[in-house]
Protein backbone atom coordinates (compact mmCIF):
# COMPACT_ATOMS: atom_id res chain seq x y z
CA UNK A 1 0.00 0.00 0.00
CA UNK A 2 1.36 3.81 -1.14
CA UNK A 3 1.65 5.84 1.78
CA UNK A 4 -0.76 8.89 1.34
CA UNK A 5 -3.38 5.93 0.58
CA UNK A 6 -2.43 4.79 4.02
CA UNK A 7 -2.97 8.05 5.91
CA UNK A 8 -6.07 8.69 4.11
CA UNK A 9 -7.46 5.32 5.37
CA UNK A 10 -6.23 5.99 8.83
CA UNK A 11 -7.85 9.55 9.24
CA UNK A 12 -11.18 8.21 7.79
CA UNK A 13 -11.03 5.65 10.29
CA UNK A 14 -10.54 8.25 13.11
CA UNK A 15 -13.24 10.32 11.82
CA UNK A 16 -15.59 6.63 12.00
CA UNK A 17 -14.33 6.38 16.01
CA UNK A 18 -15.52 10.25 16.22
CA UNK A 19 -18.30 9.75 14.14
CA UNK A 20 -19.21 6.49 16.08
CA UNK A 21 -18.52 7.51 19.92
CA UNK A 22 -20.91 11.05 19.42
CA UNK A 23 -24.28 11.75 18.19
CA UNK A 24 -25.96 10.75 16.26
CA UNK A 25 -24.23 7.57 15.38
CA UNK A 26 -24.20 6.69 19.26
CA UNK A 27 -27.98 6.73 19.87
CA UNK A 28 -27.99 3.41 18.00
CA UNK A 29 -26.06 2.10 21.20
CA UNK A 30 -27.27 4.09 23.92
CA UNK A 31 -29.12 1.54 25.12
CA UNK A 32 -27.53 -0.69 28.09
CA UNK A 33 -28.63 -3.64 27.00
CA UNK A 34 -27.71 -6.47 26.16
CA UNK A 35 -24.82 -6.59 28.48
CA UNK A 36 -21.18 -7.88 26.07
CA UNK A 37 -19.22 -9.83 28.51
CA UNK A 38 -20.86 -9.01 31.66
CA UNK A 39 -20.68 -5.01 30.56
CA UNK A 40 -23.20 -2.67 29.56
CA UNK A 41 -23.69 -1.74 25.52
CA UNK A 42 -22.32 2.16 25.40
CA UNK A 43 -19.69 1.44 27.77
CA UNK A 44 -18.20 -2.01 25.56
CA UNK A 45 -18.79 -0.09 22.61
CA UNK A 46 -16.07 2.88 24.05
CA UNK A 47 -13.73 -0.06 24.60
CA UNK A 48 -14.37 -1.48 20.88
CA UNK A 49 -12.95 1.36 19.74
CA UNK A 50 -10.11 1.81 21.60
CA UNK A 51 -9.07 -1.39 20.80
CA UNK A 52 -9.62 -0.82 16.80
CA UNK A 53 -8.09 2.36 17.65
CA UNK A 54 -4.74 1.05 19.03
CA UNK A 55 -4.86 -2.03 16.19
CA UNK A 56 -4.80 0.66 13.31
CA UNK A 57 -2.23 2.65 15.42
CA UNK A 58 0.50 -0.39 15.53
CA UNK A 59 -0.61 -0.85 11.44
CA UNK A 60 0.15 2.54 10.92
CA UNK A 61 3.46 2.42 12.81
CA UNK A 62 4.48 -0.43 11.17
CA UNK A 63 4.24 0.40 7.41
CA UNK A 64 6.18 4.01 9.29
CA UNK A 65 9.27 1.97 10.42
CA UNK A 66 9.17 -0.11 7.34
CA UNK A 67 9.27 2.75 4.49
CA UNK B 1 -2.33 -4.39 68.73
CA UNK B 2 -0.68 -1.22 66.83
CA UNK B 3 -4.10 1.15 65.80
CA UNK B 4 -4.82 0.98 62.17
CA UNK B 5 -4.19 4.52 61.23
CA UNK B 6 -0.79 3.95 62.54
CA UNK B 7 -0.23 0.72 60.34
CA UNK B 8 -1.66 2.83 56.96
CA UNK B 9 0.14 5.91 58.00
CA UNK B 10 3.47 3.93 57.99
CA UNK B 11 2.89 2.79 54.81
CA UNK B 12 2.22 5.94 53.18
CA UNK B 13 5.17 7.15 54.86
CA UNK B 14 7.16 4.57 53.24
CA UNK B 15 5.32 5.08 49.48
CA UNK B 16 6.37 8.56 49.61
CA UNK B 17 10.35 7.79 50.49
CA UNK B 18 10.76 4.95 47.79
CA UNK B 19 8.88 8.21 45.53
CA UNK B 20 11.18 10.45 46.67
CA UNK B 21 14.70 8.37 46.36
CA UNK B 22 13.75 7.83 42.72
CA UNK B 23 13.31 11.22 41.99
CA UNK B 24 16.67 12.86 43.80
CA UNK B 25 18.40 9.58 41.78
CA UNK B 26 17.30 10.64 38.11
CA UNK B 27 18.44 14.17 37.99
CA UNK B 28 22.16 12.31 37.89
CA UNK B 29 24.50 12.92 35.17
CA UNK B 30 21.85 15.21 33.44
CA UNK B 31 23.75 18.58 31.70
CA UNK B 32 23.25 21.81 34.24
CA UNK B 33 21.62 23.54 31.21
CA UNK B 34 17.93 24.97 30.25
CA UNK B 35 17.91 22.09 27.88
CA UNK B 36 18.60 19.75 31.05
CA UNK B 37 16.21 21.08 33.35
CA UNK B 38 13.72 21.80 30.96
CA UNK B 39 13.96 18.88 28.71
CA UNK B 40 15.73 16.23 30.50
CA UNK B 41 18.73 16.74 27.53
CA UNK B 42 16.03 15.72 25.09
CA UNK B 43 16.89 11.49 25.91
CA UNK B 44 13.55 10.47 27.25
CA UNK B 45 13.25 6.46 26.07
CA UNK B 46 10.18 4.39 25.54
CA UNK B 47 9.23 3.39 28.51
CA UNK B 48 10.00 6.59 30.50
CA UNK B 49 7.90 8.43 27.64
CA UNK B 50 5.28 5.57 27.86
CA UNK B 51 4.59 6.58 31.67
CA UNK B 52 5.38 9.91 31.92
CA UNK B 53 2.01 10.46 28.79
CA UNK B 54 0.35 8.42 30.47
CA UNK B 55 0.46 8.58 34.12
CA UNK B 56 0.52 12.88 33.36
CA UNK B 57 -2.94 12.29 31.65
CA UNK B 58 -4.24 9.94 34.17
CA UNK B 59 -4.49 12.11 37.49
CA UNK B 60 -6.09 12.53 40.98
CA UNK B 61 -9.11 13.63 38.77
CA UNK B 62 -9.30 9.85 37.24
CA UNK B 63 -8.47 8.31 40.19
CA UNK B 64 -11.09 9.91 42.39
CA UNK B 65 -13.36 12.11 39.88
CA UNK B 66 -13.11 8.84 37.51
CA UNK B 67 -15.31 7.00 39.98
CA UNK B 68 -17.30 9.58 41.21
CA UNK B 69 -18.68 9.99 37.55
CA UNK B 70 -19.55 6.55 36.89
CA UNK B 71 -21.05 6.76 41.13
CA UNK B 72 -23.33 9.92 40.38
CA UNK B 73 -23.46 10.38 36.52
CA UNK B 74 -23.64 6.86 34.90
CA UNK B 75 -22.71 6.38 31.37
CA UNK B 76 -22.06 10.45 31.06
CA UNK B 77 -18.44 8.75 32.04
CA UNK B 78 -17.91 6.67 29.43
CA UNK B 79 -17.14 10.79 27.42
CA UNK B 80 -13.54 9.98 29.22
CA UNK B 81 -13.32 6.75 27.92
CA UNK B 82 -14.29 8.22 24.47
CA UNK B 83 -11.64 11.38 23.72
CA UNK B 84 -8.66 10.00 25.02
CA UNK B 85 -7.41 8.43 21.66
CA UNK B 86 -9.27 10.95 19.86
CA UNK B 87 -7.37 13.20 21.13
CA UNK B 88 -3.87 11.55 21.55
CA UNK B 89 -4.40 10.07 17.61
CA UNK B 90 -2.86 13.64 15.89
CA UNK B 91 0.22 13.81 18.03
CA UNK B 92 1.00 10.49 16.10
CA UNK B 93 2.29 13.53 13.26
CA UNK B 94 2.05 16.15 15.31
CA UNK B 95 4.31 15.28 17.90
CA UNK B 96 7.55 14.02 16.04
CA UNK B 97 7.46 17.20 14.05
CA UNK B 98 7.19 19.71 17.21
CA UNK B 99 10.31 17.79 18.65
CA UNK B 100 12.14 18.06 15.26
CA UNK B 101 11.70 21.71 15.18
CA UNK B 102 12.48 22.01 18.79
CA UNK B 103 15.88 20.66 17.76
CA UNK B 104 16.86 22.76 15.31
CA UNK B 105 15.64 25.76 17.39
CA UNK B 106 16.73 24.79 20.94
CA UNK B 107 12.97 25.27 21.76
CA UNK B 108 11.62 23.93 25.73
CA UNK B 109 7.92 25.25 25.61
CA UNK B 110 4.80 25.94 23.45
CA UNK B 111 4.80 29.37 23.09
CA UNK B 112 8.62 29.47 21.97
CA UNK B 113 7.10 27.09 19.08
CA UNK B 114 4.58 29.51 17.97
CA UNK B 115 6.31 32.98 19.12
CA UNK B 116 8.90 31.15 16.52
CA UNK B 117 6.48 30.66 13.71
CA UNK B 118 4.78 33.96 15.00
CA UNK B 119 7.29 36.77 16.36
CA UNK B 120 5.64 38.52 18.96
CA UNK B 121 6.14 39.70 22.34
CA UNK B 122 2.66 40.00 23.28
CA UNK B 123 1.75 36.30 21.65
CA UNK B 124 4.40 35.29 24.04
CA UNK B 125 2.97 36.70 27.52
CA UNK B 126 -0.60 36.02 26.26
CA UNK B 127 0.30 32.08 26.03
CA UNK B 128 2.48 32.32 29.57
CA UNK B 129 -0.78 34.06 31.07
CA UNK B 130 -3.08 31.82 29.48
CA UNK B 131 -1.18 28.62 30.73
CA UNK B 132 -0.38 29.35 34.42
CA UNK B 133 -4.57 30.51 35.00
CA UNK B 134 -5.12 27.42 33.24
CA UNK B 135 -2.48 24.99 35.46
CA UNK B 136 -2.92 26.76 39.22
CA UNK B 137 -6.50 25.27 39.51
CA UNK B 138 -5.21 21.81 38.22
CA UNK B 139 -2.04 21.50 40.46
CA UNK B 140 -4.60 22.66 43.81
CA UNK B 141 -6.90 19.80 42.58
CA UNK B 142 -3.95 17.43 43.05
CA UNK B 143 -3.04 18.68 46.09
CA UNK B 144 -6.68 18.86 47.42
CA UNK B 145 -6.95 15.38 46.42
CA UNK B 146 -3.82 14.36 47.91
CA UNK B 147 -4.76 15.68 51.07
CA UNK B 148 -7.94 14.39 51.08
CA UNK B 149 -7.24 10.61 50.72
CA UNK B 150 -4.70 11.12 52.86
CA UNK B 151 -7.45 12.29 55.65
CA UNK B 152 -10.01 9.58 54.91
CA UNK B 153 -7.67 6.79 55.06
CA UNK B 154 -6.15 8.27 58.31
CA UNK B 155 -9.79 8.57 60.25
CA UNK B 156 -8.35 12.70 60.12
CA UNK B 157 -5.63 12.07 62.02
CA UNK B 158 -3.79 13.26 59.21
CA UNK B 159 -5.83 16.44 58.11
CA UNK B 160 -5.97 17.51 54.97
CA UNK B 161 -3.71 20.51 55.08
CA UNK B 162 -1.16 18.27 56.36
CA UNK B 163 -1.05 15.40 54.08
CA UNK B 164 -0.88 17.67 51.23
CA UNK B 165 1.94 19.70 52.72
CA UNK B 166 4.16 17.03 53.29
CA UNK B 167 3.48 14.60 49.89
CA UNK B 168 3.84 18.07 47.98
CA UNK B 169 6.99 18.98 49.46
CA UNK B 170 8.24 15.72 48.54
CA UNK B 171 7.01 16.67 44.76
CA UNK B 172 8.82 19.88 45.30
CA UNK B 173 12.15 18.73 46.59
CA UNK B 174 12.66 16.10 43.92
CA UNK B 175 11.09 18.73 41.06
CA UNK B 176 13.26 21.27 42.57
CA UNK B 177 16.62 19.01 42.42
CA UNK B 178 16.13 17.12 39.13
CA UNK B 179 13.57 19.16 37.12
CA UNK B 180 11.91 16.95 34.35
CA UNK B 181 13.75 14.11 34.91
CA UNK B 182 12.69 13.46 38.27
CA UNK B 183 9.27 13.61 36.44
CA UNK B 184 9.85 11.33 34.23
CA UNK B 185 11.33 8.51 36.59
CA UNK B 186 8.62 9.01 39.47
CA UNK B 187 5.94 9.09 36.76
CA UNK B 188 7.07 5.47 35.90
CA UNK B 189 7.20 3.95 39.03
CA UNK B 190 3.93 5.71 39.73
CA UNK B 191 2.15 4.76 36.41
CA UNK B 192 3.45 0.70 36.74
CA UNK B 193 1.82 1.60 40.70
CA UNK B 194 -1.80 2.93 40.11
CA UNK B 195 -2.53 0.63 36.77
CA UNK B 196 -2.06 -2.26 39.39
CA UNK B 197 -4.28 -0.87 41.74
CA UNK B 198 -6.47 0.43 39.53
CA UNK B 199 -7.41 -3.32 38.39
CA UNK B 200 -7.28 -4.81 41.34
CA UNK B 201 -9.41 -2.79 43.03
CA UNK B 202 -11.90 -2.42 39.82
CA UNK B 203 -12.22 -6.31 39.85
CA UNK B 204 -12.31 -7.22 43.21
CA UNK B 205 -14.67 -4.53 44.44
CA UNK B 206 -17.72 -5.53 42.15
CA UNK B 207 -17.09 -9.47 43.03
CA UNK B 208 -16.99 -8.70 46.59
CA UNK B 209 -20.08 -6.26 46.64
CA UNK B 210 -22.20 -8.40 43.97
CA UNK B 211 -20.60 -11.52 42.98
CA UNK B 212 -19.32 -10.02 39.87
CA UNK B 213 -18.88 -7.34 37.05
CA UNK B 214 -22.03 -9.04 35.18
CA UNK B 215 -24.32 -9.39 37.95
CA UNK B 216 -23.43 -5.43 39.09
CA UNK B 217 -24.67 -4.18 35.93
CA UNK B 218 -27.51 -6.58 36.08
CA UNK B 219 -28.59 -4.85 39.18
CA UNK B 220 -28.22 -1.49 38.45
CA UNK B 221 -30.21 -2.14 35.39
CA UNK B 222 -33.10 -2.93 36.98
CA UNK B 223 -32.70 -1.06 39.83
CA UNK B 224 -31.85 2.38 37.55
CA UNK B 225 -31.80 1.79 33.65
CA UNK B 226 -31.73 5.31 33.02
CA UNK B 227 -27.85 5.46 34.90
CA UNK B 228 -26.60 3.28 32.03
CA UNK B 229 -27.53 4.63 29.00
CA UNK B 230 -26.05 7.06 27.07
CA UNK B 231 -25.73 10.40 27.20
CA UNK B 232 -25.68 9.45 31.42
CA UNK B 233 -27.37 12.15 33.77
CA UNK B 234 -25.55 15.97 34.95
CA UNK B 235 -24.60 16.43 38.49
CA UNK B 236 -28.10 16.83 39.90
CA UNK B 237 -29.66 13.58 38.35
CA UNK B 238 -31.34 15.01 35.58
CA UNK B 239 -30.69 13.02 31.91
CA UNK B 240 -27.24 15.21 29.98
CA UNK B 241 -28.05 16.52 26.78
CA UNK B 242 -26.98 14.80 23.58
CA UNK B 243 -24.46 18.74 23.02
CA UNK B 244 -23.04 18.57 26.41
CA UNK B 245 -21.95 14.77 25.70
CA UNK B 246 -20.80 15.49 22.68
CA UNK B 247 -19.19 18.59 23.13
CA UNK B 248 -17.23 17.44 26.10
CA UNK B 249 -15.75 14.70 23.67
CA UNK B 250 -14.74 16.91 20.70
CA UNK B 251 -13.44 20.03 23.55
CA UNK B 252 -11.56 17.07 25.50
CA UNK B 253 -9.86 15.53 22.72
CA UNK B 254 -8.76 18.78 20.97
CA UNK B 255 -7.27 20.09 24.67
CA UNK B 256 -5.81 17.44 25.73
CA UNK B 257 -2.51 17.07 23.78
CA UNK B 258 -2.38 21.71 23.99
CA UNK B 259 -1.87 21.47 27.83
CA UNK B 260 1.60 22.57 28.13
CA UNK B 261 2.90 20.16 30.57
CA UNK B 262 1.90 17.83 28.06
CA UNK B 263 2.90 19.72 25.29
CA UNK B 264 6.16 20.39 26.12
CA UNK B 265 7.18 16.20 26.79
CA UNK B 266 7.38 16.92 22.86
CA UNK B 267 11.10 18.24 23.51
CA UNK B 268 11.92 15.82 25.79
CA UNK B 269 12.08 12.54 23.71
CA UNK B 270 15.13 11.12 22.68
CA UNK B 271 13.80 10.84 19.07
CA UNK B 272 10.64 11.20 16.69
CA UNK B 273 9.81 7.02 16.82
CA UNK B 274 9.64 7.28 20.82
CA UNK B 275 6.74 9.83 20.12
CA UNK B 276 5.13 7.81 17.90
CA UNK B 277 5.62 4.17 19.41
CA UNK B 278 4.03 6.41 22.77
CA UNK B 279 0.97 7.15 20.54
CA UNK B 280 0.31 4.07 19.74
CA UNK B 281 1.01 2.73 23.05
CA UNK B 282 -1.53 5.25 24.62
CA UNK B 283 -4.63 3.39 23.80
CA UNK B 284 -3.18 0.38 26.48
CA UNK B 285 -2.89 2.80 28.97
CA UNK B 286 -6.56 4.71 28.14
CA UNK B 287 -8.11 0.92 29.40
CA UNK B 288 -6.98 2.25 32.39
CA UNK B 289 -10.05 3.67 33.05
CA UNK B 290 -12.06 1.04 32.75
CA UNK B 291 -11.06 -0.80 36.44
CA UNK B 292 -11.66 2.58 37.59
CA UNK B 293 -15.49 3.16 35.94
CA UNK B 294 -16.17 -0.32 37.58
CA UNK B 295 -14.76 0.47 40.75
CA UNK B 296 -17.51 4.02 40.73
CA UNK B 297 -20.34 1.55 39.49
CA UNK B 298 -19.69 -0.65 42.50
CA UNK B 299 -20.80 1.74 44.82
CA UNK B 300 -24.15 2.43 42.75
CA UNK B 301 -26.06 0.11 44.69
CA UNK B 302 -24.16 -0.37 47.96
CA UNK B 303 -23.67 3.20 48.90
CA UNK B 304 -27.25 4.92 48.33
CA UNK B 305 -26.45 8.86 48.94
CA UNK B 306 -22.93 9.84 49.03
CA UNK B 307 -22.86 13.55 49.54
CA UNK B 308 -19.72 14.43 47.87
CA UNK B 309 -19.08 12.12 44.83
CA UNK B 310 -15.77 12.18 44.32
CA UNK B 311 -15.38 10.10 47.87
CA UNK B 312 -16.94 6.88 46.32
CA UNK B 313 -13.59 5.07 46.54
CA UNK B 314 -12.29 6.41 49.68
CA UNK B 315 -15.48 5.83 51.23
CA UNK B 316 -16.01 1.96 49.82
CA UNK B 317 -12.04 0.90 50.53
CA UNK B 318 -13.25 2.13 54.16
CA UNK B 319 -16.78 0.66 54.41
CA UNK B 320 -15.92 -3.12 53.89
CA UNK B 321 -13.64 -4.67 55.65
CA UNK B 322 -10.69 -4.53 53.35
CA UNK B 323 -7.27 -6.11 55.06
CA UNK B 324 -4.91 -3.15 55.91
CA UNK B 325 -2.57 -3.83 53.31
CA UNK B 326 -5.20 -3.14 50.69
CA UNK B 327 -6.21 0.13 52.20
CA UNK B 328 -2.57 1.46 52.00
CA UNK B 329 -1.39 -0.13 48.73
CA UNK B 330 -5.04 2.20 47.79
CA UNK B 331 -3.96 5.17 49.04
CA UNK B 332 -0.49 4.89 47.64
CA UNK B 333 -1.91 4.39 44.27
CA UNK B 334 -4.53 7.52 44.94
CA UNK B 335 -1.59 9.48 45.60
CA UNK B 336 0.96 8.32 42.75
CA UNK B 337 -2.57 9.78 40.38
CA UNK B 338 -2.50 12.53 41.82
CA UNK B 339 1.60 13.61 42.70
CA UNK B 340 2.21 12.10 38.93
CA UNK B 341 0.36 14.66 37.39
CA UNK B 342 1.30 17.41 40.42
CA UNK B 343 5.13 17.66 39.41
CA UNK B 344 4.86 17.64 35.83
CA UNK B 345 2.37 20.34 36.46
CA UNK B 346 4.78 22.47 38.55
CA UNK B 347 7.34 22.13 36.63
CA UNK B 348 5.38 22.89 33.52
CA UNK B 349 4.16 26.19 35.51
CA UNK B 350 7.25 27.52 36.20
CA UNK B 351 8.88 26.95 33.37
CA UNK B 352 6.31 28.64 30.82
CA UNK B 353 6.20 31.15 33.41
CA UNK B 354 10.17 31.57 32.96
CA UNK B 355 10.51 31.07 29.74
CA UNK B 356 7.53 32.48 27.89
CA UNK B 357 6.33 35.18 30.53
CA UNK B 358 9.49 36.65 31.69
CA UNK B 359 12.34 36.06 29.40
CA UNK B 360 10.99 37.65 26.39
CA UNK B 361 11.31 41.02 28.44
CA UNK B 362 14.83 40.58 30.49
CA UNK B 363 17.82 38.93 28.63
CA UNK B 364 19.31 36.62 31.72
CA UNK B 365 21.82 33.67 31.57
CA UNK B 366 20.54 29.94 31.59
CA UNK B 367 22.09 29.67 35.65
CA UNK B 368 19.28 32.33 36.31
CA UNK B 369 16.81 30.71 34.29
CA UNK B 370 17.43 27.36 36.20
CA UNK B 371 16.97 29.12 39.76
CA UNK B 372 14.27 31.58 38.70
CA UNK B 373 12.36 28.36 37.30
CA UNK B 374 12.81 26.68 40.75
CA UNK B 375 11.65 29.69 42.62
CA UNK B 376 8.34 29.67 40.56
CA UNK B 377 7.75 26.54 41.27
CA UNK B 378 7.64 27.21 44.95
CA UNK B 379 5.40 29.81 44.66
CA UNK B 380 3.38 27.94 42.34
CA UNK B 381 3.35 25.64 44.72
CA UNK B 382 2.71 27.87 47.64
CA UNK B 383 -0.32 29.80 45.87
CA UNK B 384 -2.11 26.10 44.74
CA UNK B 385 -1.97 24.82 48.57
CA UNK B 386 -3.36 28.15 49.80
CA UNK B 387 -6.35 27.24 46.96
CA UNK B 388 -6.53 24.01 48.22
CA UNK B 389 -6.60 24.01 51.81
CA UNK B 390 -9.58 27.08 51.77
CA UNK B 391 -12.86 26.30 50.78
CA UNK B 392 -14.13 26.64 48.11
CA UNK B 393 -16.24 23.99 45.39
CA UNK B 394 -15.56 26.25 42.51
CA UNK B 395 -11.65 24.67 41.57
CA UNK B 396 -13.82 21.54 39.06
CA UNK B 397 -16.05 24.44 37.43
CA UNK B 398 -12.51 26.70 36.75
CA UNK B 399 -10.50 23.36 35.28
CA UNK B 400 -13.50 22.45 33.12
CA UNK B 401 -13.18 26.18 31.72
CA UNK B 402 -9.74 26.42 31.44
CA UNK B 403 -9.92 23.42 29.21
CA UNK B 404 -11.86 25.33 26.93
CA UNK B 405 -9.25 28.08 27.11
CA UNK B 406 -6.29 25.96 26.55
CA UNK B 407 -8.29 24.33 23.60
CA UNK B 408 -8.16 27.63 22.05
CA UNK B 409 -4.03 27.16 21.59
CA UNK B 410 -4.61 23.80 19.11
CA UNK B 411 -5.48 25.93 16.26
CA UNK B 412 -2.44 28.65 16.33
CA UNK B 413 -0.37 25.62 16.78
CA UNK B 414 -1.98 23.40 13.78
CA UNK B 415 -1.58 26.91 11.81
CA UNK B 416 1.94 27.00 12.83
CA UNK B 417 3.01 23.19 11.78
CA UNK B 418 0.37 23.28 8.25
CA UNK B 419 -0.95 26.55 7.02
CA UNK B 420 1.95 28.61 5.13
CA UNK B 421 -0.67 31.74 5.13
CA UNK B 422 -0.89 32.20 8.37
CA UNK B 423 0.09 35.72 9.80
CA UNK B 424 1.13 37.01 13.12
CA UNK B 425 -1.55 39.05 13.92
CA UNK B 426 -4.43 36.78 12.36
CA UNK B 427 -3.04 34.29 15.46
CA UNK B 428 -3.10 37.04 17.85
CA UNK B 429 -6.41 38.46 16.68
CA UNK B 430 -7.95 34.52 16.42
CA UNK B 431 -6.53 34.04 20.19
CA UNK B 432 -8.01 36.66 21.24
CA UNK B 433 -11.56 36.34 19.96
CA UNK B 434 -11.63 32.99 21.23
CA UNK B 435 -10.40 33.02 24.19
CA UNK B 436 -12.99 35.94 24.94
CA UNK B 437 -15.80 33.74 23.39
CA UNK B 438 -15.15 30.77 25.47
CA UNK B 439 -15.06 33.33 28.52
CA UNK B 440 -18.15 34.89 27.23
CA UNK B 441 -19.71 31.50 27.04
CA UNK B 442 -19.13 30.51 29.90
CA UNK B 443 -20.35 33.44 32.14
CA UNK B 444 -23.58 33.36 29.70
CA UNK B 445 -24.23 29.73 29.43
CA UNK B 446 -28.30 30.29 28.74
CA UNK B 447 -27.11 32.16 25.70
CA UNK B 448 -25.36 28.75 23.98
CA UNK B 449 -27.34 26.19 21.88
CA UNK B 450 -27.73 22.66 22.82
CA UNK B 451 -25.87 22.68 25.68
CA UNK B 452 -22.45 23.48 24.13
CA UNK B 453 -19.51 23.62 26.08
CA UNK B 454 -18.32 27.18 25.82
CA UNK B 455 -14.91 26.07 25.07
CA UNK B 456 -16.84 25.07 21.29
CA UNK B 457 -18.32 28.15 21.31
CA UNK B 458 -14.53 29.91 21.29
CA UNK B 459 -13.27 27.26 18.54
CA UNK B 460 -16.09 28.19 16.52
CA UNK B 461 -15.15 32.50 16.71
CA UNK B 462 -11.28 31.57 16.40
CA UNK B 463 -11.00 29.71 13.34
CA UNK B 464 -12.70 32.20 11.02
CA UNK B 465 -10.79 34.97 13.10
CA UNK B 466 -7.55 33.41 12.62
CA UNK B 467 -8.14 32.58 8.39
CA UNK B 468 -9.61 36.27 7.45
CA UNK B 469 -7.40 38.26 9.46
CA UNK B 470 -4.35 36.13 8.04
CA UNK B 471 -5.70 36.57 4.78
CA UNK B 472 -5.97 40.22 4.88
CA UNK B 473 -2.59 40.51 6.15
CA UNK B 474 0.49 40.47 4.11
CA UNK B 475 2.34 36.62 4.17
CA UNK B 476 5.32 35.21 5.80
CA UNK B 477 8.34 35.06 3.66
CA UNK B 478 8.12 31.42 2.49
CA UNK B 479 11.94 30.38 3.56
CA UNK B 480 10.73 31.04 7.02
CA UNK B 481 7.66 28.99 6.41
CA UNK B 482 9.57 26.24 5.44
CA UNK B 483 11.01 26.10 8.74
CA UNK B 484 7.83 24.54 10.03
CA UNK B 485 5.91 23.23 7.43
CA UNK B 486 8.69 20.85 6.21
CA UNK B 487 11.45 21.18 9.46
CA UNK B 488 14.67 19.23 8.13
CA UNK B 489 15.90 16.52 10.66
CA UNK B 490 19.43 16.77 11.98
CA UNK B 491 22.17 14.49 11.57
CA UNK B 492 22.18 13.39 14.46
CA UNK B 493 18.57 13.27 15.51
Amino acid sequence: MNKPLLHRLVIAFFVLYFVAVTWPLALWVSDPLPLVFGLPLPLAWSILWILLGFVVLLILDWYQERS
Amino acid sequence: MMEQWVVVTSMIVAYLMITLAIGLRAGKGLSATVDGYVAGDRNFGLLVMYFVTGATVFSAFAFLGGPGWAYSRGAAAFYILSYGVLGMAPWYVIGPKVARIGRRLSLVTQAQLLTARFPSKALSVSIALVSVVALIPYITLQMKGAGIVIEAVTDGHVPLWLGALVSYGIVLMYVLISGVAAVGWTNTFQGIFMIVIAWALGLYLPYALHGGVGPMFSEIIEARPEMLALPGLTGSGEAWSWGGYTSAIIISAVGLTMWPHIFMKAFTARDERIIRRTVVLFPTFQLFLVPVFLIGFAGVMTVPELERADFILPHLILSIDLPLIVVGLFCAGALSASMSTGDALLHATASVAVEDGIRPMHAMSEHTQRWLIRILMVVAGAVAYLFAISEGQSLVVLLLTSYGVIAQLAPPIVAALFWARATTPGVLAGLLAGASAALFGFFNPELIPFGLHEGIIGLIVHVPVLCVVSWLTAPQPSEHVERFLNPQPLNNG
